[in-house]
């Protein structure tokens, strides 16, 4: 057995050698990821998925069955077999993969990362000091020759609707590709329920399932501090990208949490999820009273000021608070802990709620 | 060289079409904004009404951004065409834009605070936009064929858009984004404060010009005649390379790389009047570029509630089948 371990691992290390025959291997193999559902027949269970909306888990004879569902049709786009015991050393081109690894301790099941500019947690950076993690560059500037030749075997990326680029390669060398779509969950809560996906990979379901029941617990707990709320007062998000304001539909994330917070959302009365785009203008008349804004993408007003040297006319250029001063931070931990945004978000809207001190992402622009 | 009765009729018509034009752009926008609304902007400026504040911070820069924008990218077409006798010349074509974007895109990511502001862009604008005029009439001293000259201006074209993408992978993030929304083009992003000063730029840019027109009409003859009638050649190209600079310099520093306008606008202007008289061709561009620009942004704003163009690629939408046709003209 350990003599089969090593040839394997000899086998890995020659593997761009591979890429030469990958013609007749894209022929001749068939994909080792993906794999067809179980039979209904099967003794299968489900792993009990709440608020997520773009995958399905289940588990049959320790071993988890995952299935990948398309965001805009919600049929299945890919399913894999996450067998156990099987180590999946993964490359992580998604910021919020790899704050999940650290939540779940498991930094050192991570090979390779698109940019450290972008990572925050202490341990993945000594690792990569080590030499342990590796940048790859994002989807678009990979390189397959690096992926092939690192010690990864499994991919984790954003999912923007297209296959990772040399997918059926890659596949075809045994790597398993895996789109993570939890910027895609409308629901705070189903985003951060994506740690489950991360807990069947690592090994670490039972962690991934009491740490998300810890947050779901903690975030209803302060949903119940702003139910009853009547005062709700006005807040924007987004800022101008050229002559475009970018703003959240009424169903997305960042609208589901100002609605939490206790906020009314001037876009509320629109529909559906896609990103809504008004002119300069039109946010001026709209926004006359808006007391609050939110994510401007800037974290100073010198900026704001620069790109978008209008809004300083509205009301709630006195009231601007930003994500930015740690972005990393906030990208890599707050979709596995919405219930931190969620407390900002309160206290920015609603100081006179107690208990609720501190900012932990969020800062006023000053 | 005085100004014929056909092309003083035609003049006074634009005369009096650029405010007529002017004011439907004011009104083009999808709020309703009322006379009145403008008048009180003005004169009784309220700072807590939106209207008021559209009006005054919105639309009259942005439509007096876009007289002063056509206007002057369509002298400094003419002065290029006329300096290069090149009909195919122009501040884009020939990479002055590209020269202006290449000193701004450097300056940002330094990201030094001085740089990155409106001043520090201005300055590296006009900067470059004078370099890369300095260096393309430095290689026209070398080609005889206008294509070549074009070919040449192409290159410069690539070289510095290949420098750009360079200076942007190694960028910061932040320096990299700012360099990103100034690339967009605009012709909102100017406030009110800012009207005056850059109006009095672009003035001065016009009177000097004014001056020039005899020089160049001297200059159309040919080098060899102009020098025999008396004009310092030297001195008269450094002259028009350093307005054609002034203009390209500031407008690109304040509303981004607006393409063909510089290109298509002299070329038109030459096919209505046929004339070699430059006061009459600047003037005539000055008016139909101003024109032609208000027209664009009418366009843009009457599509707005349905998807969003930014001028610059509106202008090369209307801009490129007219040179199109001018090359296939030429052919004929």
């Amino acid at each position: 057995m350990n003599s089969l371990l090593y040839l394997a691992v000899q086998l890995k290390k020659c593997m761009k050698y591979v890429l030469l025959l990958l013609p007749t291997i894209l022929f001749l193999s068939c994909n080792a990821s993906k794999t067809d559902s179980p039979e209904k027949t099967e003794n299968i269970e489900d792993v009990k998925i709440e608020y997520a909306q773009h995958f399905n888990l289940s588990l049959k004879d320790n071993a988890y069955f995952l299935e990948i569902l398309d965001p805009i049709s919600g049929k299945v786009e890919s399913s894999h077999t996450i067998a156990p015991n099987e180590k999946h050393q993964a490359i992580s081109l998604s910021a919020t993969v790899v704050g999940m690894y650290a939540i779940l301790n498991q930094q050192k099941q991570l090979k390779g990362v698109s940019s450290m500019d972008y990572v925050y947690d202490a341990k993945v950076k000594s690792l990569f000091k080590l030499g342990n993690i590796k940048e790859f560059g994002d989807e678009t500037t990979n390189s397959i020759e690096k992926i092939i030749s690192s010690d990864a075997n499994t991919i984790l990326y954003s999912g923007f609707g297209d296959e990772f680029p040399n997918q059926k390669k890659l596949e075809a060398l045994h790597f398993t590709i895996l789109p993570i779509y939890d910027w895609k969950e409308i629901h705070p809560l189903g985003k951060a329920e994506w740690i489950k996906v991360i807990g069947a990979l690592t090994g670490k379901m039972d962690e991934a399932i009491a740490f998300f029941d810890k947050v779901v617990k903690e975030y209803n707990e302060l949903l119940q501090l702003t139910e009853s709320i009547d005062n709700r007062p006005t807040c924007l998000s987004g800022n101008l990208i050229g002559d475009i304001w970018y703003t959240p539909a009424s169903e997305s994330y960042v609208a589901h949490l100002m609605k939490d917070a206790g906020a009314n959302y001037r876009y509320a009365e629109t529909n559906g999820q896609v990103t809504l785009q008004f002119s300069i203008e039109q946010i001026l008349k709209d926004n006359e009273n808006t007391e609050f804004w939110i994510n401007p993408g800037y974290n100073s007003k010198s900026k704001i000021d620069k790109f978008n040297p209008h809004i300083k006319h509205l009301k709630c250029y006195n009231n601007i608070f930003c994500y930015s001063p740690n972005m990393s931070k906030f990208w890599e931990q707050s979709a596995a802990e919405p219930h931190h945004v969620l407390s900002d978000l309160i206290h920015i809207f609603h100081p006179e709620i107690k208990g609720i001190n501190t900012l932990y992402y969020y800062e006023k622009i000053n | 060289m005085s100004i014929s009765k056909r092309h003083t009729i035609i003049i006074l018509v634009l005369l009096l079409l650029l405010p007529i034009i002017a004011l439907v752009h004011l009104f083009a926008g999808q709020i309703n904004i009322d006379g009145s609304d403008y008048l009180s902007s003005i004169f009784s400026y309220d700072s807590t009404d939106s209207y008021q504040i559209i009006a005054r911070e919105i639309r009259i820069p942005r439509m007096i951004m876009a007289i002063i924008a056509g206007a002057g990218l369509s002298i400094a077409g003419l002065l290029m065409q006329t300096l290069f006798n090149n009909p195919l010349a122009g501040p884009y074509v020939l990479g002055i834009n590209s020269g202006a974007s290449l000193f701004v895109a450097f300056s940002i990511m330094t990201g030094i605070p001085f740089f990155t502001s409106t001043l520090g862009i201005t300055a590296n604008a006009l900067i470059g936009a004078f370099v890369f005029g300095m260096i393309i009439l430095f290689f026209s001293r070398f080609l005889r064929s206008q294509v070549s000259l074009l070919l040449v201006g192409l290159m410069l074209g690539s070289f510095t858009g290949a420098l750009v993408s360079l200076t942007q992978t190694i960028s910061e993030a932040d320096e990299l984004k700012v360099f990103t929304l100034w690339a967009l083009g605009s012709l909102q992003k100017v406030e009110f404060g800012q009207i005056l000063p850059i109006f009095s730029v672009f003035f001065t840019g016009i009177i000097l010009v004014a001056f020039t027109s005899k020089s160049l009409n001297i200059l159309v003859l040919g080098e060899e005649n102009a020098r025999l009638l008396g004009v310092n050649i030297k001195k008269a190209r450094l002259f028009i390379i350093i307005l054609t600079a002034l203009f390209t310099g500031l407008i690109t520093a304040f509303c981004g790389p607006i393409a063909f306008i510089g290109l298509a606008v002299p070329n038109l202007v030459r096919m209505i009047f046929k004339t070699q008289s430059h006061l009459t061709l600047l003037i005539s561009c000055a008016l139909t570029g101003a024109i032609f620009i208000l027209l664009c942004d009418i366009c843009i704003q009457l599509i707005e509630p349905h998807f969003m163009i930014p001028i610059n690629v509106f202008t090369s939408i209307v801009g490129a089948p007219f040179v199109v046709f001018i090359i296939l003209k030429k052919l004929r």
